[in-house]
């Protein structure tokens, strides 16, 4: 696997989860009253509505900031995932019960039902998961220079 | 300005598609009213605090009104 591989590809699924963060918290928002009221319907979390209103979609938002930021884009990666974890556990605690609740997630992903829903978090956390694996593998690389014998570049950043 | 292209395309996409999403449609619930009538309410006006109480009762008209999912007493809406 070449490095402009590599790194075309981290890129591109830090823009998904950018797309896909930025989208849901925007949406989640926007029109956080039906955000609120829709999780008021899960027993599970019912009693914090009021709290999750808020921190879900300001952790989206920040977590598509830190993927803009190629500094910070690691951690908003680790932070995507985790969150990506939570999400999975949620939706498969929900598609497990008798109860049908309605989907409290944001915009044109509730019109995929939770069996939908579940996929497509799957499908994300397992790319993230694959991501971060590949991030840490591809840090440990270095390249040492032939005539100086010091390494002339390290990840991504050049040693000067 | 060029490594940063993708997220921009991202962030527009994200921006614009969020812009032209319209609050989700909620799901009907069902009470009867005092003469045992099946009477319809938004979903989203539903907000019944879980507890102890397996079903969801809401004061409706100054009535509390036990909710169903659909016109039947044997489909309550449950909560805990």
């Amino acid at each position: 696997m070449t490095r402009k591989f590599m790194t075309r590809y981290i890129d591109c699924v830090a823009a998904a989860f950018v797309l896909l963060y930025l989208y849901a918290g925007l949406t989640k928002t926007i029109h956080n009253a039906e955000f609120f009221h829709a999780m008021l319907h899960s027993p599970s979390i019912a009693k914090y509505a009021n709290l999750l209103s808020v921190i879900i979609p300001l952790s989206e938002l920040t977590l598509a900031l830190l993927l803009f930021i190629p500094k910070t884009r690691f951690i908003g990666l680790i932070g995507a995932t985790l969150l990506m974890l939570s999400f999975t556990v949620y939706t498969i605690s929900i598609y497990s019960s008798s109860h049908p609740l309605p989907c409290t997630c944001g915009g044109i992903i509730q019109q995929l039902g939770w069996s939908g829903h579940l996929i497509l978090n799957i499908t994300f956390l397992i790319t993230a998961l694959l991501t971060i694996i590949l991030q840490i593998r591809f840090n440990d690389f270095m390249i040492i220079s032939r005539s100086s014998r010091k390494p002339v570049e390290y990840s991504r950043q050049t040693i000067q | 300005m060029k490594k940063f292209s993708l997220f921009i395309i991202a962030a527009a996409i994200a921006i614009g598609f969020s812009a032209f999403t319209s609050p989700k449609s909620s799901t009907t619930y069902y009470y009867q009213d005092s003469s045992n009538q099946w009477q319809s309410i938004d979903g989203s006006l539903v907000s019944c605090i879980p507890g102890t109480v397996n079903n969801c009762f809401e004061t409706i008209n100054g009535t509390s009104r036990q909710i169903f999912k659909s016109m039947s007493t044997s489909d309550p809406l449950k909560y805990n």
